[in-house]
């Protein structure tokens, strides 16, 4: 099996309603992988929460580049 | 569960953090060995924030022993010869800790290490984490939850190695292979709780079982299974 690593989408908010805050995208082989460099690449600030998505799972009619 | 005195905690509390502790201090210094050579940059801040995590622990720890035993600064000379050899020096190898001195020489080595010793100390403070001992459930408690994270990258470095191609996953599995009955012999060294229970210090727990039982998905994937009590010790 070949592993690719892909581009994920971080996301984050402070307080529980707050709207997810798009911070940035990190490189990984796997999701759990991609989580945990998010948790350590935007730790500037104290999140509640954070999530994370590939980029392959986001709809658009046009190529997200970058 | 009774409460423990807190102005008088049983010694062998104080011995079970000072391994613990130790035992951080050795996982901080593989982890900020192989940030600066982590397969990518973004493995590197993974690892640097989790030497720095294990670090903090280890003073969390520190400051325990300190306030809450009265000879905890002593140690006797074997202690400090057994520091000197592995390079940790004196005041802050513990035996317990030394007896699982790892050698991270490839990067499957490192998240075997990761994986299965860092995971150990952890179901250790997660037994400390319901101490009746009151000074330790806080810090502990937010250990633990750093703990969770440390564990998710450590699994997903673990999926990432499996899932290549070529000897890789065959490395981690003997690497993996490698650790298990060395952290079966630290967790027979440590983290036998039976006087701790007697002294009311922590409830009925068995932290080995709950390790074996929570690495045995991981194991099950690199068909591996937790070493029978006669590999104990194994080097």
């Amino acid at each position: 099996m070949t592993v690719t690593p892909e581009r994920y989408e971080v996301f984050a908010r402070r307080q529980p309603l707050d709207p997810l805050q798009h911070l940035g995208g990190v490189t990984a082989t796997n999701v759990e992988l991609a989580y945990a460099y998010a948790l350590t690449t935007f730790n500037e600030e104290k999140w509640r929460d954070v999530a994370v998505v590939s980029r392959r799972h986001i709809y658009s009619q046009t190529p997200i580049a970058g | 569960m009774p409460t423990v005195d807190v102005a008088a905690p049983p010694q062998a509390l104080g011995d079970l953090i000072l391994g613990l502790r130790d035992s951080k201090q050795v996982l901080a210094r593989e982890a900020v060995a192989w940030s600066v050579r982590a397969p990518s940059l973004e493995t590197g801040i993974a690892l640097a924030a989790q030497a720095q995590d294990e670090l903090g622990h280890a003073q969390v720890l520190t400051a325990l022993h300190v306030h809450g035993f009265a000879n905890g600064s002593s140690r006797s000379a074997a202690e400090r010869g057994r520091a000197e050899r592995v390079g940790l020096g004196d005041p802050l190898a513990h035996p317990a800790a030394l007896l699982f001195e790892p050698h991270t020489q490839s990067w499957p080595d490192m998240v075997a290490l990761m994986c299965l010793w860092d995971g150990a100390v952890t179901v250790m403070l997660e037994a400390l984490a319901a101490s009746s001992f009151a000074p330790l459930r806080n810090p502990i408690g937010k250990m633990c939850e750093e703990e969770a994270k440390h564990w998710i990258f450590a699994h997903g470095a673990a999926a990432d190695l499996m899932a290549r191609e070529g000897q890789v996953p065959a490395a981690l599995r003997e690497a993996c292979k490698a650790l298990l009955p060395r952290v079966r012999h630290w967790f027979e060294a440590i983290g036998d709780l039976a006087p701790l229970r007697r002294e009311g210090v922590v409830p009925d727990t068995v932290p080995m079982a709950r390790y074996a039982s929570r690495l045995g998905p991981l194991l099950e994937d690199m068909k591996l299974t937790w070493p029978a009590p006669d590999a104990a010790g194994a080097q």
